[in-house]
């Protein structure tokens, strides 16, 4: 987001996230596009649309299940208590061993399925630096190159090997090892395939997209490749897993030989990768398929097409099956349902009004709601969004200045991925093997004295020149003071009694993060109820934006995590460990270097593929040097809020 | 070195610093010696590749040399697993961890143990390394005096078999990852849980949150961690190689039981003495009624799967010719240690 035009009308939920979401309706073409090309890009889009549609409703079950596994082991729990807890087995209470399977395999299949129509929504994120400079024609010819060169070949494998390896499940009905349930895998695992084949199908519509917009004399050249390549892909698909039908792997292990490219130590392939990937992000291609490339290109020419897509499907698996994760749709849901609820709006006149006659009032306004509302979210840009279109006009009208409002409502805005709940610390606590509880608990104090920072910061600067944060003319004033306090409790009481509802019942014991977010989101649909907001159309569009969201963030986690894994694959992490431990340096600078790296790479990169690939990185030579892991974490997440603030991403 | 070095890459299950590592680092060693150092075994922690549970599957694949983990932690694909990772109760006939090895060296174990991985469908060549119990049979809030105060306690219980034996004698079981356990306990979300035995229990850090622990237990009397090589790898070994990773790994399998008693001695020392730890006898009442459940279970999957049938078979004919003399000779052992353990009271 620029911070010198708040243009709100182009502002979207998530607008950090989201470079440019597609405005076009799905089955709408151009009239221009080749005539054959438009019903092929029709049906697929609105084929995903329907999946998207269907896809969303699995966050009700998985909120389901987290409200009743809360409510049905707290009962039992009471009448344990009393000494009647043979009543309550009788009633048929406790913890049950279902939950916590249903909520992670569903939100698995959740983000799997609902990949493409992320893609086909234009919702996978980009880093779009250079992207955004170029003409549409070539921006469409790069995008075009890459779908091809990468995308296809890519999905096509990776859709063969996870097709296997869930034929097997089904095969062998083989069960959960880590549970005492062991439910059944397959079902959920299939929405892998399944994905990825959703996924493959919206490439192909994407791709024809591309070629209409590189102009008819390109786009026609371009075409009359395409027949060409697909032979070309189909022979190297075979050769590659049916290598009895297509026996011409010999030639290409023997070509790699003859160009050099097995000497190099495979460490030092990873070591490459990490630089290439640190140019390729620029290119603007969706982050997650950048990942993805890289791994599959390196992982190839280090250890094998095939198990580089083994690797790839154990990877997603894997966090298809997480059920902390869980946690991350049901805390994006809650927030947008708090935002629905209109409770920002109130809070933040309210306190506006309350604080008339003082300079800088509509900065603690903004602040004080941010840090509010950061409590009740667990994203970055949700209430950067709708503080910024009420915060604007109020803020034009009254002479402040616009860069320094602009400032303050992005750090607000940002508190969100700190102060807990926060889905950065939820993706974190895994990686570091640290209670998400724990890191929730550690990050409190410092997300509220960032934010009281900021407050600080502002009232400093309209402390010394009156012209950057008047208080309001006269006649914006409020007359009625006690309809003020009533707004502002209303507005306070509920977010408020709802975010010590969600994290209290982490802090005080009645549920894990992933529960409470089951517990929080539930809360928030009570609370739009309650204040009247709640209609069929609006929870079913909460649920899709939760839908594109959580495909954004979770498929971001899962490509950075094979990312990761290849690396590990490779021997490059072991090698740098021992390298960083070799330098000898003291701990201190130790901890500055990683922290001007991360500041650094949380301009270009997003905080996943920090968290997941930088991170695992260091934690070895962390642990080797005794840093405590949980103040580390925090270091981290206070250093990412912040790099987010800094230029060019704010 | 030599010029054919072999480097076996073993991703773990559990973190680089738990007591498994230690002695999988051990055996390495060994290995590495016995071959003049042609074979190396080099051993990433969990998580390092692949995610804990795509650890066998990694190591079928050939995406990683070698796995290490614990023979039941493939139960989900094939019930017979837990026979060998952690027979629940003994197997339901009175088989100690020192009684499973002499089933498995020498009562026919190990051959059906090569069998598991054909069952399973995976290319894998495995060694049990390690035996690791008894495991305890938990940490509570409050002490419990019989089956009906242990079914006022929610319970974070094992995975599988052994899991699910508690729900059947009405244990209020919880579902919970790994890494909630802690928290959970420390405020008051679950009431009770297990994970292991003194040593990685007080790693695990129950200590800090529980103060009642109790030793004897049944659901992981018997467990065992094992190796598992890629197919393909073990097999482009050389006899002598080959060979060299079997002694080594018979000679794991008693170096390790020696370790544990050592280290989980010294930590049963630390927790009592200074964590203001209590130990408890188990009630009575939770023999009788676990015993019976496993046994249904047991009974239940040998139904279900002709190869859990003629596991349990070979381990019934083993128990009936040497429980009776081993637990004999055991109780004699038993009145022996607790003389003197009481002695120091
Ligand atoms: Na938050
Ligand atoms: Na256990």
């Amino acid at each position: 987001m620029s911070s010198n035009d708040l243009d709100t009308d182009k502002l979207d939920t998530t607008d950090e996230l989201i470079a440019e979401a597609r405005q076009e309706a799905p089955g709408e073409t151009p009239e221009d596009m080749t005539p054959w090309m438009r019903p092929i890009v029709a049906n697929i889009d609105v084929m995903n649309l329907w999946v998207g549609r269907i896809t969303c409703l699995l966050l009700l079950p998985i909120m389901g299940a987290m409200v009743f596994e809360v409510v049905s082991r707290e009962a039992f729990r009471i009448f344990a208590v009393m000494g009647a807890d043979d009543v309550a087995r009788e009633l048929g209470l406790g913890p049950t061993l279902w939950a916590y399977e249903t909520t992670r395999m569903f939100s698995g299949a959740m983000f799997m399925l609902g990949a493409g129509y992320a893609l086909m929504r234009g919702v996978h994120i980009r880093a779009d630096f250079l992207y955004r400079n170029w003409q549409p024609k070539t921006q469409a010819t790069v995008d075009a190159c890459l779908y091809l060169a990468f995308y296809f070949p890519a999905m096509v494998f990776f859709l063969w090997i996870s097709t296997e390896y869930t034929w097997k499940a089904w095969d062998t009905w083989e069960r959960a090892m880590d549970t005492t349930m062991m439910a059944p895998l397959a079902p959920a695992r299939t929405a892998m395939p399944l994905g990825i084949l959703f996924l493959l199908l919206q490439g192909i519509a994407e791709l024809f997209r591309a070629i209409h917009q590189m102009g008819p004399e390109r786009g026609a050249r371009f075409t009359k490749v395409l027949p060409y390549y697909a032979v070309g892909l189909l022979i190297v698909t075979l050769a590659i897993f049916a290598p009895d039908i297509m026996p011409i792997g010999g030639y290409w292990s023997d070509a790699v030989k003859a160009a050099g490219l097995t000497s190099l130590a495979q460490p030092w392939i990873g070591v490459v990768m990490l630089a290439i990937m640190l140019l390729a992000i620029f290119v603007g291609f969706p982050i997650s398929f950048t990942l993805i490339f890289l791994g599959f290109a390196f992982g190839a020419w280090g250890f094998g097409t095939k198990l580089v897509f083994y690797l790839q499907t154990l990877q997603f698996n894997s966090v298809m099956l997480e059920e902390t994760l869980a946690a991350v749709p049901l805390f994006v849901f809650m927030g947008i349902m708090m935002e629905q609820a209109g409770l920002m709006e109130r809070l933040f006149t309210s306190v506006q009004l309350m604080l008339s006659r003082t300079r800088g009032a509509l900065y603690i306004a903004v602040l004080f709601v941010s840090t509010i509302f950061a409590a009740a979210t667990g994203i970055v840009g949700a209430s950067v969004t709708i503080l910024g279109i009420m915060a604007a006009k109020t803020m034009n009208r009254s002479g402040y200045s616009v860069r320094l409002a602009a400032g303050t409502i992005t750090a607000g805005g940002t508190l969100g991925i700190l102060i807990p709940p926060s889905i950065m610390l939820v993706v974190m606590g895994p990686v570091l093997e640290i209670p998400v509880t724990d890191l929730f608990a550690a990050a409190i104090i410092p997300g509220l004295l960032l934010a009281t920072l900021y407050t600080l910061y502002a009232l400093g600067r309209c402390w010394f020149d009156e012209s950057l944060g008047p208080p309001l003319p006269e006649d914006e004033r409020p007359t009625d003071m006690m309809f003020v306090a009533r707004e502002f409790f209303l507005g306070l009481v509920p977010p408020a009694a709802l975010v010590a509802f969600a994290l209290g019942s982490i802090l005080l014991g009645y549920a894990t993060p992933t529960e409470a977010a089951g517990c929080g989101a539930f809360g928030a649909v009570l609370l739009t109820l309650a204040y009247r907001r709640l209609t069929v159309g609006r929870l079913y569009e909460a649920l899709l934006k939760t839908l594109e969201i959580t495909v954004l963030i979770m498929f971001l986690v899962a490509a950075s995590n094979f990312f990761g894994a290849t690396f590990s694959r490779l021997g490059t992490p072991t090698m740098l460990t021992e390298m960083l431990l070799a330098l000898d340096l003291s701990t201190t600078w130790v901890l500055i270097i990683i922290m001007a790296l991360i500041f650094l790479l949380g301009w270009p990169l997003e905080w996943v593929p920090i968290v997941l690939i930088i991170v695992p990185i260091m934690v070895p030579v962390l642990v080797e040097l005794n840093v405590d892991l949980t103040w580390f974490a925090i270091l981290v997440a206070v250093n990412l809020q912040t790099a987010w603030l800094s230029p060019p991403v704010a | 070195l030599a010029e054919a070095q072999t480097v076996i890459r073993v991703q773990s299950v559990i973190p680089a610093k738990a007591d498994e590592v230690h002695m999988l680092e051990d055996f390495a060693k060994d290995v590495s010696d016995l071959t003049d150092g042609q074979v190396q075994i080099e051993v990433l922690p969990a998580g390092a590749v692949v995610g804990v549970k795509e650890t066998l599957d990694a190591v079928d694949a050939g995406l990683i040399e070698g796995g290490f983990a614990w023979t039941h932690y493939w139960s989900g694909k094939h019930p017979a697993a837990m026979l060998f990772g952690s027979p629940v109760a003994g197997a339901g006939v009175g088989i100690d961890n020192i009684a499973f090895l002499s089933w498995f060296q020498y009562g026919g174990g190990r051959e059906l143990y090569d069998e598991l991985w054909q069952e399973m469908g995976v290319n894998v060549k495995g060694f049990m390394l390690q035996p690791v119990g008894p495991e305890a049979l938990g940490w509570f809030k409050e002490p419990i005096a019989s089956m009906d105060d242990f079914r006022k306690y929610r319970f974070r219980t094992p995975p599988g078999i052994p899991g699910q034996t508690y729900k059947d004698i009405g244990i209020a079981s919880v579902a919970m990852g790994g890494g909630d356990i802690l928290p959970a306990l420390e405020k008051g979300t679950i009431d009770a849980a297990e994970w292991c035995c003194p040593k990685p229990d007080s790693v695990f850090g129950f200590q800090k949150v529980l103060k009642h622990y109790y030793l004897q237990g049944l659901h992981q009397v018997v467990v065992n961690a094992d190796l598992y090589i890629n197919g393909d790898v073990y097999n482009s070994l050389t006899p002598l190689q080959q060979k060299a990773i079997e002694v080594a790994a018979n000679a794991s399998l008693s170096k390790a039981m020696s370790y544990r008693i050592y280290e989980n001695g010294k930590a049963l020392k630390d927790l009592t003495e200074n964590h203001g730890v209590q130990l408890h006898d188990t009630p009575a009442d939770y023999f009788t009624e676990y015993m019976n459940a496993a046994r249904a279970s047991l009974e239940k999957n040998a139904a279900e799967n002709e190869f859990f049938a003629k596991v349990w078979q070979s381990q019934k004919d083993f128990a009936e010719i040497a429980v009776p003399f081993w637990a004999g000779a055991q109780a004699s052992n038993a009145s022996l240690g607790k003389a003197f353990a009481d002695s120091l009271k």
